[in-house]
């Protein structure tokens, strides 16, 4: 399945928007314009079903509803979000519409807490499978309506599906330094789930049939990329913590081993990458997969995912925020697959690339993506950086 | 009405930029498209295809004169209506240091080391200042290395190996934005008085 629709209200810098995803979805936006925030929408429906998660701790993890809420909100007081999982792009009817709004509740001597004020789910038919309100006093009150239908497997199994789906998505936002030493950096609780602080893990736990072909696969293109380094292998050592351990080809006849806590940033950052590519089947959220990648790597980026997406007769549904010329240059990348996000008074607008009256005409008269989106989403003024004075 | 900008350079931008505030405070700007160097040649018939006010202004460089330069670029295609498309002669520099008495005055150099105005074309009254060679370099090598303000001189200077000062653009762009007067500037340079007519008429 894809997410073929997301809709917020109130969700961080997005007062309401609206917006269809291809299983190919470029975010491009300014900085603080909203790219990650809106990848943590999805991201929170996961930390609702998430083992030990919940609508609780997932509110509580971002700092409560009133960090959740949009700062532009006007009369709408709560926060929803609503979901639309189809069975690939070309789906006309999204298999599930999921949908949950929470407002802030307690306070004083009374806990902070999320309430929920409605959750409803549709099947494929449009038919109600779940439609919780809480002004239904017959069945809720206000313990239950701390509770999600979805994260509760005794009220879910209607639609047990969007309860597996949730649960699969990752997030990837690999950061070199927790791959190298996982211990040293302090845990961010909202952040937990930074790749690369268990990638070596992750990697052990899966099953050496299937760690073997996925290594086999980033032996192949690591050649291609940092050809001096060969043969990555998965190794634990005496007292069984696991490693990653490669040839470091100099001139000497047998190179020399090098283990991952010396593997350079954008070595590592192929690797988690990749391997959270291949690994899982649901959505995948990238975030800047371009970061420390030489520009020529980064061109083929696209084409790279697009490849890898599609394994097994399945298409992955990936989802990618970028500041990159070179991702969005990529002459495949289609004007529904580009996500632009504008910061307005009124909380940040999302419109897909075509339907963007100007960017339609540029991407008509032959522009690429890059060269009709970036525009847009630059700061206005920022050559003006440079005509800062130090002031004393 | 709002307007798309594309300068082949930051200086050319900024250009375009001086010249819609001083003369067009009716158009507002809509998007700046990226800079990068050398694609101007590629993008300009993308350009050319828009449906919208565009202001384009690139460098003559190489070329003999405009129309070889429109030659090159178009073929035999029009330049639409919603294309402003000027070329400054030699430079967007030129125009700059055409404003003779401001740039010596801001540079800190003695008037007399810019080339004085010459008639080109006595018929169509076509004056231009004649730089030596590139006007940008001229700009660079003969008149900033003269300068007595050293952070100038610096920043203006090429290293080895470089093509522009270290600090060229931003330096050139807060003389656009600050100092550059224009009136003063359109008594040395046809090209740019042409250019300021033609945006004054822009879609009227």
């Amino acid at each position: 399945m894809i997410i073929s629709k997301i809709k917020l209200i109130n969700w961080k810098n997005f007062q309401q928007v609206d917006v269809n995803l291809k299983s190919r979805a470029f975010v491009v936006g300014a900085n603080a314009s909203g790219k990650s925030n809106f990848l943590d929408a999805i991201r929170f429906m996961r930390d609702i079903v998430k083992q030990a998660g919940g609508l609780q701790f997932a509110v509580e993890q971002r700092g409560g509803v009133s960090k959740i809420r949009c700062l532009a909100a006007r009369q709408i007081s709560y926060v929803g979000i609503e979901i639309h999982l189809s069975e690939d792009e070309k789906s006309v009817k999204p298999i599930w519409k999921y949908s949950l709004a929470f407002k802030h509740s307690g306070g004083g001597i009374f806990a902070k807490q999320a309430t929920i004020v409605y959750e409803n789910v549709l099947d494929i038919n449009g038919k109600s499978i779940l439609n919780r309100s809480e002004d239904d006093q017959q069945t809720e009150d206000s313990e239950t309506l701390k509770f999600t239908f979805l994260e509760q497997p005794n009220s879910n199994k209607r639609f047990r599906d969007i309860y597996h789906f949730f649960q699969e998505i990752q997030y990837l936002h690999i950061v070199p330094q927790l791959i190298r030493d996982s211990d040293s950096y302090m845990l961010a609780t909202n952040k937990e789930d930074f790749y690369g602080r268990n990638l070596l893990e992750r990697m052990d736990k899966t099953n050496i049939k299937t760690r073997d072909s996925f290594l086999k696969r980033i032996n192949e293109v690591l050649q291609l990329a940092v050809p001096q380094l060969k043969n990555i292998e998965f190794k634990k050592d005496k007292s069984g913590i696991p490693h990653l351990e490669a040839t470091y080809e100099h001139w000497r006849a047998k190179g020399a081993k090098q283990q991952e806590s010396q593997f350079s940033d954008g070595t590592l950052r192929l690797i988690g990458f990749m391997w959270a590519l291949l690994d899982g089947q649901e959505t995948i959220l990238l975030e800047e997969p371009e970061l420390y990648l030489h520009s020529a790597i980064v061109q083929q980026l696209p084409e790279f995912i697009y490849k890898l997406q599609r394994r097994k007769g399945r298409i992955r549904q990936v989802i990618i925020s970028t500041h990159s010329y070179d991702i969005l240059n990529s002459p495949g990348i289609g004007g529904n697959e580009t996500i632009v996000l504008s910061p307005t008074k009124e909380g940040t607008r999302i419109d897909t690339a075509i339907e963007m009256n100007d960017v339609k005409d540029y991407l008509e008269a032959g522009l690429s993506i890059a060269e009709a989106v970036i525009p847009k989403v630059a700061p206005k003024n920022i050559q003006q950086i440079l005509q800062l004075k130090d002031r004393d | 009405m709002k307007i798309d900008i594309a300068g082949e350079d930051p200086v050319t931008q900024a250009v375009i930029e001086r010249l819609l505030t001083e003369y067009r405070d009716d158009l507002t700007i809509n998007n700046k498209f990226p800079v990068r160097g050398g694609q101007i040649k590629i993008f300009a018939p993308k350009y050319n295809k828009l449906k919208s006010p565009i202001f384009l202004l690139t460098d003559l460089d190489g070329y003999n004169c405009p129309p070889e330069l429109i030659r090159d670029w178009f073929g035999s295609t029009q330049i639409s209506d919603d294309l402003l498309f000027r070329i400054a002669q030699d430079e967007a520099e030129s125009w700059l240091m055409s404003d003779i008495e401001g740039f010596a005055k801001w540079l800190e150099i003695d008037t007399n080391l810019i080339p004085k105005t010459k008639m080109i074309d006595k018929k169509k009254g076509i004056f231009e200042i004649r730089f030596p060679y590139k006007p940008s370099l001229f700009l660079m090598n003969k008149l900033a290395i003269n300068s007595r303000n050293k952070d100038l001189k610096d920043a203006l200077s090429p290293l080895k190996g470089a093509k522009k000062g270290p600090a060229y653009n931003s330096t050139i762009l807060s003389f656009i934005y600050k100092s550059w007067n224009i009136k003063n500037a359109v008594k040395n340079s046809y090209s740019l008085s042409v250019t300021i007519e033609r945006l004054v008429d822009f879609k009227k």
